[in-house]
């Protein structure tokens, strides 16, 4: 199947059963997955899978219709559902496809489709996973176990149609390797923890035996440890851990949240909300990087967006749903706005996401950060759902390091970090320069004044 | 090195038209069609002996037909309605501990047999006949529905919304949003072995949600959510009435209005009825599932016949129970469910099993083998899991604690299975002062370990509850339905993450 031929198609089928405009998205996927285990093959699993998924607008009215029976006929039909179901919906002057000004060509980016994975062998990527697993064991004896170590490589083909003309396609390629391995301690207690290296290159992925000696030094770290007192402390987060903050925040920035009142950012445009030193970017158009992509869900044309500039809050992510609903209904927070971040999968219809989503660097060295504490807790993992972005409540489970006199002492575990997320982001005292793209949310080290940690 | 499958599989045609060429239906009447799958009982032979050419233990087929509807009304309006279907076969082939896994959407013989074929190049062995009859078994029938809530009339679906949307907004003048969720899927299911089973069932999974956000000048806003449903058509509201849970989203937002901060440290627990079988499915199922136990990655692994939780506590996953979220006639792989004792009186009794699990163990299937669709190779997995009443009066169990939390409902949690350690997230959670509720809290997480925590079960309610459905667990990157259930409960200390003293 054709991803983009399919998704004309089924825009066709949509216009002659009456929607007024409609578009489609065509997908396609091929994933080769080798998990190994103890130096053995364990779980090779093949992936080829496609579809459609068709949206039409009948004087503001929506319907969605996808599939994955790629024949002329089950394209046709997909097409024709979604202008039925659209006459059930009400009608929404916000609905509809993006506005013109929001389409145009889509961008270049170099590098997200790399064709080392049509030459990519089975065997390479076994072998990539075995010397991953296996370096993770000679780095460290109290290494006792595995739970695996995993190659993947994959290439998704995503086409968009709409009935306005708009069509484009783009290919993206993604590969990864993570080893997650098991330490014992004295008595005979398990730790687990693991490390990965993931690019849309195979040549920029990190050699297996790094990524294994590094998915090993963390689970050794995790031994020894002790729950901590309940009090108020400054508190590190790791990169991964402010990576994951920052995403907690962007869903506070998005265009939804901000129609449904369902953000504790939502009456904050142009105003302070973070420390200055906090500038937070979303970014679809950087060169080889995994959340990059030309176009949106819809077909808009993306552009970079500085959700915090210094703290200030700037910009939202929209798609052009939000974008014209909020317009209408709260216009002072859609000030400035602009669609392009529009996040679509088959089923339907789009809401607004990230892309690259980064905080910018900062000047001081991690370990700086760190020293600069007398007694605290470095952050290396988060657990649980325990964010919620309409009142900024922030609770959630964390595993990592006691600092003592500016140096990490003993593993930390069954705590939990707690506080708000309006003062935690005006807390932010330091910012390390240590940003590295290692998923499509990243972000340096980061370290915050106070938060109350949960122990004994 | 084991021989494994290239990207694109090509080679291996000739073969493929060879088996094809020496397939001879049985005497007698012709073959029958299984709809809505273009394949009959020769077929499946053909294409399970093709998965086995190069050996293997065990190979078995699963096709997947889902039709899924939805309906979005957001601020009493329709603001989207949706329809899709989703269908393919996969083929998985078991060598030893090794599992070969491919998927077609192509339901087309030819297209078929490659999967099987580049499934089965996970074993090494030469190629063998492998000759492999299926017949069909039956299978009971769980499922409280006569039809799936697609086959009603859009008008109808969208009444019931309109029903909820506007408990909603009626319950309190500081409701500010309201948002309506009804989706259905109808889910066919074919399930062919090399043992010889071929099982069918008719899956439906009815899923309806209350998102509420609730404003107030000086307060600022909350939210409040509420779901249901299962293995029900739209009878399923005449159970529960949408307007119920409407109120009760409602309820919980204008409650968080006036939250105040939780404390922070540990302190006794009581759980209510219902919903905290979440922390079971945490603190417990998840480490109990065979396949992280066998390869020894689970706090609770060679420790059957072991003292692991209080004596008041017995746990058991249950995929039988008629109607709820995480029910099955049979099991993804073909098994039954059954009720499988985990836990007896605080001593560890099971797993739950898969067949892979089973076989390399040597225990019993349990009904447990599931998977997300056929893109997915099947795990343990939970069903229902419960723990049944006990011996207290939910009302002496508040009154036991001076002060403590009390927690009704949660967002979600998460265990890490090697050390046994969960956290859950709760949405609504109270004050317990002198044995009664004093006031509702904002922001709370309990954190513990499984053993420590289940060892701490001091009390047990005698009102068991079954969560309506609302659950869905994310295991190793896929996503299924469960249910949960437990009655009122009383830990006797567990840390609680809030912010406050």
């Amino acid at each position: 199947m054709d991803p983009l031929e399919a998704a004309k198609e089924a825009v066709r089928a949509a216009r002659e059963a009456g929607a007024g405009s409609a578009d489609a998205i065509g997908l396609s996927f091929r994933e080769t997955r080798l998990l190994v285990r103890r130096g053995e093959l364990e779980t090779s699993q093949e992936s080829e899978t496609r579809g459609v998924g068709v949206r039409a607008f009948r004087e503001g009215r929506t319907g969605v219709s996808y599939t994955t029976d790629a024949s002329p006929a089950g394209l046709r039909r997909a097409g024709r559902e979604a202008a039925d179901l659209a006459a059930a919906a009400s009608p929404d002057e916000a609905a509809g496809l993006p506005a013109a000004a929001d389409r145009g060509a889509p961008a270049a980016i170099e590098g997200i489709d790399d064709e080392a994975f049509d030459s990519l062998t089975p065997e390479e990527g076994l072998r990539r996973a075995l010397a991953g697993e296996s370096a993770a064991f000679a780095e460290d004896r109290r290494i006792v176990n595995s739970q695996g170590s995993s190659f993947r490589a994959s290439r998704s083909t995503v086409a968009l149609a709409a009935s306005d003309g708009f069509e484009a396609s783009y290919r993206k390629t993604r590969f990864g390797l993570e080893v997650t391995v098991l330490a014992e301690d004295a008595g005979g207690a398990l730790q687990r923890d693991g490390w990965w290296t993931a690019d849309t290159a195979l040549r920029r992925l990190d050699p297996a035996e790094s990524v294994g000696r590094e998915a090993a030094r963390r689970t050794v770290r995790r031994l020894g440890w002790r729950k901590v007192e309940t009090r108020a402390v400054p508190v590190v987060l790791a990169p991964d851990v402010a990576a994951s903050l920052a995403a907690e925040v962007a869903r506070a920035c998005c265009g939804d949240a901000l129609v449904r009142g369902a953000s504790f950012l939502a009456d904050s445009l142009g105003k302070p909300v973070a420390s200055p030193l906090l500038t937070l970017v979303d970014d679809p158009g950087l060169p080889g990087r995994l959340g990059s992509r030309p176009f949106d869900g819809e077909g808009a044309r993306t552009s970079r967006k500085v959700l915090f500039e210094a703290g200030v809050l700037r910009s939202f992510l929209f798609d052009s749903w939000s974008l014209r609903k909020l317009a209408r209904e709260h216009p002072e927070r859609a000030r400035g706005g602009t669609a392009g971040n529009a996040a679509r999968g088959l089923g339907g219809t789009t809401s607004p996401g990230t892309t690259n989503l980064f905080v910018e660097p900062g000047t001081s060295n991690p370990g700086d950060l760190i020293a600069g504490v007398g007694d605290g807790f470095y952050v290396r993992e988060t657990m649980g759902f325990g964010v919620n972005p309409v009142t900024g409540d922030y609770s959630k489970g964390a595993a990592g390091l006691w600092i003592r006199d500016g140096r990490l002492d003993h593993a930390v575990q069954e705590v939990t970090i707690a506080g708000d997320l309006r003062a935690m982001l005006l807390g932010v005292d330091g910012v390390a320069d240590d940003l590295e793209f290692r998923a499509e949310c990243a972000a340096p080290t980061i370290r915050i004044a106070r938060m109350t940690v949960s122990g004994s | 090195m084991p021989a494994i499958p290239p990207p694109t599989t090509t080679h291996g045609e000739e073969r493929g038209r060879g088996i094809a060429g020496g397939y001879h239906p049985r005497v007698t009447s012709p073959p029958r069609r299984l709809d809505p799958f273009p394949v009959d009982a020769p077929l499946l032979e053909r294409l399970l002996a093709e998965a086995l050419s190069r050996g293997g233990d065990w190979a078995d087929l699963y096709f997947e037909r889902r039709a899924e509807s939805s309906i979005r009304m957001e601020q009493d309006e329709v603001r989207e309605a949706a329809a899709g279907v989703v269908a393919g076969v996969g083929v998985r082939v078991l060598a030893g501990e090794r599992t070969g896994y491919a998927y077609t959407e192509d339901l087309v013989p030819e297209s078929m047999a490659r999967a099987a074929r580049t499934a089965s190049l996970v074993a090494a062995g030469a190629g063998e006949e492998a000759v492999v009859r299926v017949a069909e078994a039956p299978v009971r029938d769980l499922y409280r529905t006569a039809r799936p809530a697609s086959a009603e009339a859009l008008e109808a679906r969208v009444a019931l919304l309109r029903r909820s949307s506007a408990a909603a907004r009626g319950h309190d003048r500081r409701v500010s949003r309201v948002m309506v969720t009804l989706r259905d899927e109808a889910k066919s299911v074919l399930v062919a072995t090399s043992a010889g089973g071929l099982f069918r069932d008719e899956q439906p999974l009815l899923a309806f949600r209350v998102a509420v956000v609730a404003e107030d000048a000086g307060k600022g806003r909350t939210q409040g959510m509420e779901g249901g449903g299962g293995r029900f058509g739209l009878e399923y509201f005449d159970r529960r009435p949408p307007e119920e849970h409407a109120r009760e989203a409602a309820r919980r937002a204008v409650l968080a209005l006036g939250a105040s901060e939780a404390p922070a440290g540990p302190m006794p627990v009581v759980l209510g009825p219902g919903y905290s079988g979440i922390l079971l499915h945490e603190a417990v199922g998840h480490p109990l599932e065979a396949d992280f136990n066998r390869k020894g990655l689970s706090r609770y692994s060679r420790q059957i016949g072991e003292r692991v939780a209080s004596p008041l506590c017995t746990i058991v996953d249950d995929g039988t129970v008629e109607g709820s979220r995480g029910s099955l006639n049979v099991d993804d792989e073909g098994s039954p469910t059954s009720p499988t004792t985990l836990i007896e009186n605080g001593v560890l009794v099971g797993y739950m099993q898969d067949r892979l699990s089973a076989r390399l163990t040597g225990a019993g299937a349990t009904g447990n083998g599931r998977r997300e669709s056929y893109a997915h190779p099947p795990m343990p997995r939970m069903t229902n899991t419960c723990l049944p009443a006990g011996p207290h009066d939910p009302e002496e169990i508040l009154r036991s604690v001076k002060r403590g939390v009390y927690a009704a409902s949660y967002s979600g949690g998460q265990v890490d299975i090697s050390k046994g350690d969960f956290v859950f997230s709760v949405t609504e959670a109270w004050l317990i002062e002198e044995g009664r509720l004093t006031r509702p809290l904002r922001g709370v997480t309990l954190i513990g370990n499984g053993p420590d925590v289940m060892g701490r079960v001091e009390m047990v309610g005698r009102d068991f509850r079954l969560s309506d459905g609302m659950w869905t667990c994310g295991k190793l990157g896929q996503s299924v339905p469960v249910g949960v259930g437990m009655p009122t409960v009383k830990i006797s200390s567990i840390t609680v993450g809030g912010t406050g003293g």
